[in-house]
């Protein structure tokens, strides 16, 4: 039996030009019967992770390796023979990709092709082995050039470089028409020079099916259809660049049988000194303790150092936690790296940067006496072993919230503090879902703009899969088989998972005891300065390495914000956490802007829910998820909660576990308690469970794993049905739900904005618009929220205004010079300079000493800014008189008496909208109650007040409209006019038909049922109407109710 | 002197093969062809965006014992042998 291992094969991730995820390969592999397989991506390392793990659970080599590109342009296949080597791979990589940056600040415009000089390669290449590459490989492409010299004085500079035993010269046989030649040419030069052959089949895909798809993959790249990049050349001649049994590669090789055992040697060679990707030594540099100190020791003197602070009298409990915490942290050796986040979080509180901590860290004693996290996890029952065990396989991140404006100081600080060359951040691999894998794909099989447009507008899927099938339904069942929508179908079907592209993480750090390109290549992310390591989190915390999590939140700068403008401000993390009034507030869904509590689906939960206590609110965030809802947990919890139905449990076992919830599964740590209780799982096969349900790549190791549920819970006397009827309960939670300490982190913060929107409402607000864009609504929601707080808006004033919202009196908000459109920073210095030196007295002298362009006044006078100097029309005309040279002194402004009409009450608003996105005087809908009142359509407020099952006529803004994936094609609406909201629950049957009027306008005009449901009230719309009527009915609303006070 | 017999016109063929599956000899107008020499051989898939559909054809390009430099072809997806060029 012929034995082969293949030496060359790029997976998905030699971006735009590999088809098969690393496990494809692998499997294919393993079923060919291949000694061993190598994956050699483009200038990367980014699937190494998943190939290695895929591979050694497949039982087959991995050796790994990567396609480096030369300067000129030529490849080079490099195999990391040794550790070393593997070092020296990731330094070469990193080079090509950096450019010799030196890993500096030196700011770049765009990420860049990597390439890699040759003396690079002198400089790093121990411990690697060479193959002499593909058709463009540095010996192959002078062949086919005909510069057979060439190729020799390259391969001899292999030898001189890498030394001689380290060099193969590669050959391949795709069946394209010179192949014959260019293997002639190679064995015979590798003859003269007496080196030896080795045969690859430079895979690209797993088996002949993806080929398609990496031709598509290919056009998408050069950004033409496949049409051009054939006609370019840039589309290989043919399909044959799968992997091949070894019997096939012994055929197209028979007369070179040793290019075939070459393979075998080769894989000798990087196996005799085993190669470990397992990095847990390197995790961080050591800690600096004083001296005479180790980091435990350290660490544990801190804790004990800081307990009073915390617990002023601390109990036995709480020292036994400690305790506890202590021994496991010591024992699985994490000291430094609390330490380390310790001194990161100390940094950011010396700087008046607010922080918390979030996620499973918040279950941890330690982490809240270092400050880490604000959640005392005693006295909220948490359980540590969420976040830390002793028999832990993985180690957990600590993730830390920063407020968003500052956030970049703490990264600096890391950076300086640890040293770029043990630092990156961690990338994101971008993976094709629908609507982009349509886009580019329809590009590629050369769709017309306007058509991938309808077909990504047709479909409602995120997955490409998903979209795959809804558009297949499209097809005639007699189109042929390659009728663009069948091949687009195709595509998609295969596309799902592919990765498209790396982006940085949105805060994960990487800091390492080794210089950190000799763990991971490093490439330059797309924002200039910033470096991203080639792993994402999974294959970092694969590799046994810990990332710290930096991440921004721009609710804790708002908090900052409006903390820093409240005299004598409270300590909020010191606030008591059981004031009736935020409560009352939650229970009257009265949370817009306030953290976590505010969306659609929180205002429809908590008059249900009725949160009375602290634990509450971190049940309501995290219930309204898509976990518990897919599980199936919200609504037993509800009428349990209610009363309304007994307390019971899947299978008596269990109730220990859920007692808590009234036997729902809420929490993350539920799910780790349960599999243990129901299935024998021990805690760490348990957590592996967990992740490996939160994981989005894990679909097809769920289906072993839930096997071995099955089957650990049938042991335990639980019948098959039941079984099945709790992992459903848990696949559908586990993948989007919280832990209850992250719920208990996230609930303070949401806390806190309650207690600032109750007690401090014009800071509230004047903090919660100057952060827009933030949290689900928009800046004009907010304000009409804010009105009804009794909060008023000033309209922007170039007299007074700042550039961001301030509070001028105790309820009022000044609108910033930044809300009206078009006027930028430097607008803004200009006025605020020429302010400083005296105020503005009239048009003229704004004009005279500010210089602006007069279609920037232009808009300031329409927005309302100038009105101190007189009405709107009147300043446009005057304007319009002056002849205006904006760098010549001094302006001629004629005076030009006219008279001209009044601008209506419609027409502020309209310029208002337009300018300022909203207005500080009414909203929209207040222009048209009249006509809407005469039609018989009622206000929000008055749908509220009909009976249950009504049918009513309703009018508004959708200002948030959502079709969340668990909701079953359900369409929700939030409509919005001058009195408050009401929501509107559209049907799939009802979208489709009314599906333009609801999906594309703004402003919406439906029939429907009240649905009354505890103090919950919608719309079941049942007819959707065009709202263009009222809109050009200029008589809407009688002159006598016009109100021009500012205030509305 | 060379001429080029048959370009852009492909027609049938009926292809025979040695005991080992190798092309050797072919059948045009009924007449057998026996080939002395392979003396190219490759494949292209491509179009298979196309309206008119995905090519996928291996060619041989091979000398005869008549002499003659042909250029043959299999349509992969129809399972056909054609005659692409002739030389003679």
């Amino acid at each position: 039996m012929t034995d082969y291992a293949e030496l060359h094969c790029h997976s998905y991730y030699s971006f735009g030009d590999g088809a098969s995820s690393p496990e494809a390969l692998v499997e294919q592999a393993k079923s060919l019967g291949l000694r061993a397989l190598a994956l050699t991506d483009h200038d990367s390392l980014a699937g190494a992770i998943r190939f290695w793990t895929a591979a050694r659970q497949a039982d087959l080599q991995p050796i790994i390796g990567a396609e480096v590109t030369l300067d000129d342009g030529q490849h080079l296949t490099l195999l990391a023979e040794t550790q070393h080597g593997y070092a020296n791979l990731c330094r070469l990589i990193s080079e090509a990709h950096l450019h010799d940056a030196s890993i500096d600040t030196t700011p770049w415009p765009g990420k860049g092709e990597p390439s890699l000089s040759w003396t690079m390669l002198e400089q790093h290449h121990e411990g690697l082995l060479v193959l002499s590459g593909c058709r463009q490989g540095v010996v192959a492409a002078p062949l086919l050039r005909g510069e057979p010299e060439l190729a020799r004085a390259m391969a001899l500079r292999l030898c001189d470089l890498f030394g001689r035993e380290q060099v193969w010269i590669e050959v391949q046989q795709h069946q394209l028409p010179d192949d014959d030649r260019l293997i002639r040419a190679s064995l015979s030069l590798a003859q003269s020079l007496d080196l030896p052959c080795v045969a690859t089949n430079d895979v690209h895909y797993a088996t002949a099916r993806e080929a398609r798809l990496r031709d598509a993959l290919i056009a998408v790249r050069h950004i033409q259809p496949l049409d051009e990049t054939r006609r370019a050349g840039l589309l290989p001649l043919n399909h044959t660049y799968h992997l091949a049994s070894p019997d096939v590669m012994m055929q197209r090789f028979a007369e070179v049988p040793e290019a075939i055992s070459n393979t075998l040697a080769i894989v000798e060679r990087c196996t005799t000194s085993p190669l470990s990707l397992d990095f847990a030594q390197q995790r961080l540099p050591r800690f600096p303790t004083p001296s005479n100190c180790d980091e435990f020791t350290y660490l544990a003197r801190l804790c004990h150092e800081h307990l009073p602070r915390r617990y002023p009298r601390y109990t036995p409990e709480v020292l036994e936690q400690l305790n506890r915490e202590l021994f496991v942290i010591q024992k699985v050796g994490l000291a430094g790296y609390f330490l380390s986040v310790w001194d990161i979080v100390r940094f950011a509180r010396e700087q008046g940067i607010r922080c918390q901590g979030r996620g499973s860290a918040a279950n941890s004693l330690v982490a809240y006496l270092l400050s880490i996290t604000n959640v005392d996890p005693i006295q909220h029952h948490l359980l540590f072993e969420r976040f830390l065990s002793e028999d832990a396989h993985t180690i957990p991140d600590i993730d830390i919230d920063f407020a968003h404006d500052r956030r970049e100081e703490v990264i600096q600080y890391v950076y300086a503090h640890y040293g770029r060359e043990h630092t990156a951040m961690v990338c994101n691999v971008v993976t094709y879902k629908a609507r982009l894998a349509l886009r580019d794909l329809g590009k590629a099989l050369g769709f017309p703009l306007s058509v991938i447009e309808r077909l990504s507008k047709s479909i409602d899927a995120y997955s490409c899969t998903e979209a795959a099938r809804q558009l297949s339904e499209t097809i005639e069942t007699d189109a042929p088989d390659n009728h663009p929508i069948r091949l687009l179908v195709e595509l998609l079907q295969m596309i799902e998972d592919c990765p498209r592209h790396l982006s940085i993480h949105v805060g994960g750090m990487l800091i390492t005891a080794l210089p950190l390109n000799e763990v991971v290549p490093l490439e330059r992310a797309t924002m200039p300065g910033r470096i991203v390591c080639q792993w994402d989190k999974d294959n970092i915390e694969d590799a046994g390495l810990i990332k710290i999590d930096l991440l921004s939140l721009r609710t804790l700068g708002m908090i900052s914000e409006a903390v820093r403008s409240i005299p004598n401000a409270p300590d909020l993390n010191a606030l008591p956490l059981d004031d009736p009034s935020l409560f009352d507030m939650l229970q009257r869904a009265d949370t817009i802007g306030a953290f976590q509590v505010e969306s659609r689906a929180q205002q429809q939960m908590l008059p249900r829910l009725r949160p009375t206590c602290f634990e509450d609110i971190a049940v309501d965030i995290a219930i309204v998820r898509p976990g518990p809802i897919q599980g199936g947990a919200v609504h037993p919890y509800l009428r349990r909660r209610a009363g309304d139905e007994p307390v019971t449990y899947t299978h008596p076992s269990l109730e220990p576990v859920l007692r808590e919830t009234m036997g729902v599964l809420l929490f993350q740590e539920q799910t780790l308690r349960v599999a243990m209780v129901a299935s024998g799982f021990s805690a760490s096969e348990a957590d592996m469970l967990r992740r490996a349900m939160s994981r989005g790549r894990s679909f097809e190791a769920m289906a072993a794993i839930r096997e071995r549920f099955i089957a650990g819970a049938e042991r335990n006397a639980i019948a098959r049905d039941t079984a099945e009827a709790i992992w459903h309960q848990l696949e559908g939670f586990a993948g989007y739900g919280f832990c209850k300490s992250h719920a208990m982190s996230f609930a303070l913060i949401a806390y806190q904005t309650l207690y600032l929107k109750r007690y401090h409402p014009a800071a509230f607000y004047c903090a919660l618009l100057n952060a827009q864009p933030m949290g689900f609504y928009s800046s004009e929601v907010v304000l009409q929220d804010a009105r009804r707080h009794g909060i008023r808006l000033l309209p922007p004033d170039v007299r007074v205004s700042e550039w961001h919202y301030t509070v001028e009196r105790p309820t009022y908000l000044r609108m910033g010079l930044r809300t009206v459109t078009g006027i930028g920073e430097q607008a803004w210095l200009r006025i605020q300079t020429a302010r400083a030196e005296r105020a503005f007295a009239r048009l003229d002298d704004f004009c005279q000493r500010t210089h602006l362009p007069s279609s920037i006044i232009s808009d300031l006078i329409r927005a309302g800014a100038l009105d101190a100097f007189g009405k709107r029309r009147d300043l446009l005309w005057r304007l319009g008189g002056i002849e205006y040279r904006p760098d010549e002194l001094p302006l001629v402004m004629p005076e030009m008496p006219v008279e001209l009409p009044e601008l209506d009450d419609m027409e502020q608003t309209h310029w208002e909208y337009e300018l300022l996105g909203l207005s500080p005087h009414a909203q929209m809908m207040r222009h048209y109650r009249h006509a809407l009142n005469r039609a018989g359509i009622l206000s929000s407020v008055e749908v509220k007040q009909q009976p249950n099952r009504r049918t009513v006529r309703v009018g508004g803004m959708a200002v948030v409209k959502q079709r969340p994936g668990t909701a079953k094609g359900i369409l929700f609406v939030s409509l919005e006019d001058e009195l408050g909201m009401v929501d509107l629950v559209v049907k799939p049957d009802v979208f489709d038909q009314y599906r333009s009027l609801l999906h594309h306008q703004t402003f919406i005009l439906v029939e429907g049922v009240v649905q009354k449901a505890n103090a919950v009230v919608s719309v079941l719309v049942s007819r959707a109407m065009s709202f263009a009527p009222f809109l050009s009915d200029k008589a809407s609303r009688p002159p006598s109710e016009e109100n021009n006070s500012p205030d509305g | 002197m060379t001429r080029l017999w048959l370009q852009n016109t492909a027609c049938t063929i009926t292809p025979k093969s040695d005991a080992q599956g190798q092309l050797c000899a072919f059948t045009w107008n009924g007449r057998t062809y026996h080939i002395e020499r392979v003396l190219q051989h490759w494949r292209v898939d491509c179009d298979w965006w196309s309206d008119a559909g995905q090519v996928s054809r291996e060619y041989w390009a091979v000398t005869t014992k008549a002499d003659l430099l042909c250029v043959l072809y299999c349509d992969r997806c129809a399972q056909r042998w054609y005659l692409s060029k002739v030389y003679d």
